[in-house]
């Protein structure tokens, strides 16, 4: 049959791929937050309006996500901020990336980092690796580290899995024989 | 194509909510013993078509079958995507449970609609003249959800004109093989099991 033959063409062109959510992600690496935006099919989300905003609900920044579906700012400051992505024909995420998490420097709004660097590599000449030093590397490569285990994580979690597919598909028959049952004992 | 919690207005939200309930209550009357099996079917076939997706550029689009619904059920697709829809925001996070009433209305509109269109045609005796009708609900139910949703979109500032052409463009593709696999839907269930048209008189 030739429909047969036709629809068998379209679905090799079709991968199964599960959608239609829209899924951001934001992490802190160094003194900026860097974040993705994506299906969760994983398919990049290009050229989408992404807004920050302050736990006041003030919107400070407003950005849009280049053709890897990335995006990247420097925050002026330490507190909450809310990253809102609107994805157009009604799809929005959000992601709060806490204050914690943000380093100690975005405090004061000038780059006042590097000139905390230099200040430590002064006091190295005379005493070797100072520990403010020290420290730094290894919040750096500690936070490398987890941020793409965060990031996977976080990945897997919004994905679905067949299990729950399945499962929906049992409360849908669940819930029309409950109905069923309702119905039939009322005759 | 589904509208995500906190996207459009209160108002917009109350009014899906009450188009979604007046449909349930006409499709629940309209079910009966016998139909509710077809309407549980069909509720999880379009709860899976949703997770069947298709890449358009850069933006992707997925399957809905409410055409196909629409034409298999008539006003009983309210209660049918209902669930389904309620089922996919609550284990997916596709849509809400704010916008489950305006994602109904999107989804179960345009289906009574293909009914009302379609449905005659794809019982008659003609099987060529089925298969179109089959192909033409399939573009109808995903053309008329996408106007629904730009509709209820024009209170959040996004303009409407903008909103449906992108939505036409980015699923003109979906509409093509939706259509198609509506088509063959029908002639299958023409073929194998016309008994599934022929109960639904609605």
């Amino acid at each position: 049959m030739k429909i047969i033959r036709i629809l068998t063409a379209t679905a090799l062109f079709c991968p199964l791929v599960f959608a239609h959510r829209v899924n951001i992600f934001a992490q802190v690496e160094g003194s900026s937050v860097v974040g993705q935006c994506y299906y969760n099919d994983g398919t990049p989300l290009r050229n989408q309006k992404v807004e920050v905003l302050r736990s006041s609900g003030e919107k400070i920044l407003e950005l849009v996500t280049d053709d890897e579906g990335n995006f990247k700012f420097t925050p002026r400051v330490r507190e909450d901020l809310k990253i809102v992505l609107y994805a157009g024909m009604g799809h929005k995420a959000e992601i709060t990336v806490e204050a914690r998490m943000l380093p100690e420097v975005a405090k004061t709004s000038k780059e006042k980092p590097q000139g905390a660097l230099k200040k430590s590599e002064g006091i190295t000449e005379e005493h070797g690796l100072d520990t403010l030093q020290v420290r730094k590397i290894v919040e750096d490569v500690v936070d490398e580290k987890f941020n793409t285990l965060e990031e996977l994580i976080t990945k897997q979690q919004k994905s679905i899995s067949v299990t729950t597919i399945i499962g929906g598909i049992g409360y849908i028959f669940g819930i029309f024989g409950l109905y069923l049952y309702f119905r039939s004992k009322k005759r | 194509m589904h509208i995500s919690e906190g996207v459009v207005a209160a108002p917009v939200l109350v009014a899906g909510a009450a188009g979604a309930v007046a449909g349930c209550a006409i499709g629940l009357k309209k079910m009966d013993l016998e139909n509710t099996p077809k309407v549980a079917v069909l509720s999880s076939a379009f709860f899976v078509a949703s997770l069947i997706h298709i890449p358009v550029g850069p933006t992707s689009a997925h399957l809905m079958l409410n055409g196909l619904v629409g034409i298999l059920l008539g006003w009983m697709s309210f209660p049918a995507l209902l669930v389904a829809l309620l089922l996919q925001a609550v284990l997916f996070q596709f849509g809400g449970i704010t916008t489950l009433g305006v994602n109904t209305v999107a989804m179960a509109v345009p289906a009574v609609v293909c009914y009302l269109l379609y449905a005659s045609f794809v019982r008659s005796r003609n099987s060529t003249l089925a298969a179109v009708a089959g192909f033409l609900a399939g573009v109808t139910g995903i053309l008329l959800a996408g106007i629904i949703v730009a509709l209820s979109l024009i209170f959040t500032g996004e303009r409407f004109l903008n909103v449906a052409r992108l939505f036409i463009i980015v699923h003109s593709p979906v509409m093509i093989v939706e259509g198609l696999l509506t088509a063959f839907i029908v002639v299958f269930i023409r073929k194998m099991k016309p008994a599934i048209l022929g109960s639904s008189a609605a």
